[in-house]
């Protein structure tokens, strides 16, 4: 799976306003933590927030060459649990259980992958 | 879970599995592969004190002479930064301090650091002026790499690593900046090798 493609694939949608794209989908990937938080679940759905968490805060590290921080790491998992996760649970993009903080696959994710470039 | 096409990161847990920090690796790369210049010419955009907190007091168990030298000169930037207190530093060979002596002569003269030079082989030249030399010392000096600080009076900046070799350029131990680990260091290393 590949990250660039991925990101060329929101950014041309952003320019053209690809018809493609559901637009509900596409306003939940203005924020990095959702762009990142999708990339990771697109790969493997069945995770728990913690470790969607840890995928998060270190992407963001990387990609900003920055160091994060347990500080930073519980500001994902907060930002995660109370606005991303339901938002894709709501798009039907995964279930979220928010007492277990356990995610898992919904039927839109395969539709969305494909559009999004992150089949595979 | 690297991107096929992104450097991938590192992420450190605790004992008790409590994330602790993460790094992109090419970041990390950066920071502990540094050239090797003396403190007062620190690129500044090499943040060596950023990567000295994210492990610090973590053990290692396998780190190069690079890993060692980006702690090591972190230690000698506080040292000088601080200009004062009391810096121990141990040494292989005698050739390892030459290399190194422009940068001692400097804390020795320029600032109120007390400078105490352990050499394990012999030192042929005279003691430096300023620098408290002992050479021949053997034993554990020239089995571990250390480097000790005191953090002056505020032990504020108070740092040290100890690094055993293990086998030719790999090393394990452990660095810290918690000034109750370095104090001891300190003492250990003056009642066993201070001026008699």
């Amino acid at each position: 799976m590949d990250w660039h493609r991925f990101e060329t694939t929101i950014a041309r949608q952003q320019l053209a306003g690809d018809e493609s794209m559901p637009s509900d989908v596409f306003e939940i990937l203005s924020t990095e933590d959702a762009r990142y938080a999708v990339y990771a679940l697109a790969h493997d759905p069945n995770r728990t927030l913690s470790q969607l968490a840890d995928f998060v805060a270190g992407f963001t590290a990387m990609r900003s060459g920055t160091i994060a921080t347990p500080a930073d790491h519980e500001n994902v998992r907060i930002r995660l649990h109370h606005a991303v996760l339901p938002k894709l649970d709501a798009t039907g993009y995964v279930t979220y259980d928010r007492s277990n903080q356990t995610i898992e696959a919904a039927p839109r994710q395969e539709t969305v992958n494909a559009a999004l470039g992150l089949r595979g | 879970m690297p991107a096929s096409d992104e450097p991938g990161f590192l992420l450190v847990r605790d004992a008790a599995g409590d994330f602790r920090g993460a790094i992109g690796l090419d970041r990390l790369d950066a920071l502990l592969s540094p050239e090797h210049h003396p403190p007062w010419e620190l690129d500044e955009s090499v943040d060596t004190a950023a990567i000295f907190s994210f492990l610090d007091n973590t053990l290692f168990t396998s780190a190069n002479r690079g890993q060692l030298l980006a702690v090591t000169r972190e230690i000698e930037e506080r040292a000088w930064r601080t200009g004062a207190g009391r810096l121990v530093v141990g040494f292989q060979t005698a050739a390892a301090f030459a290399d190194q002596l422009r940068i001692y002569d400097r804390f020795a003269t320029e600032t109120d650091l007390t400078v105490r030079v352990l050499v394990a082989d012999e030192w042929d030249d005279d003691s430096p002026p300023g620098i408290d030399l002992a050479d021949e010392v053997g034993g554990e000096i020239d089995a571990f790499w250390f480097v000790c600080f005191d953090g002056g009076e505020t032990a504020l900046n108070a740092s040290a690593i100890v690094a055993e070799e293990r086998n030719p350029g790999q090393y394990r131990g452990f660095w810290t900046d918690d000034p109750d680990r370095v104090t001891e260091l300190a003492a250990y290393l003056e009642a066993t090798y201070g001026r008699r």
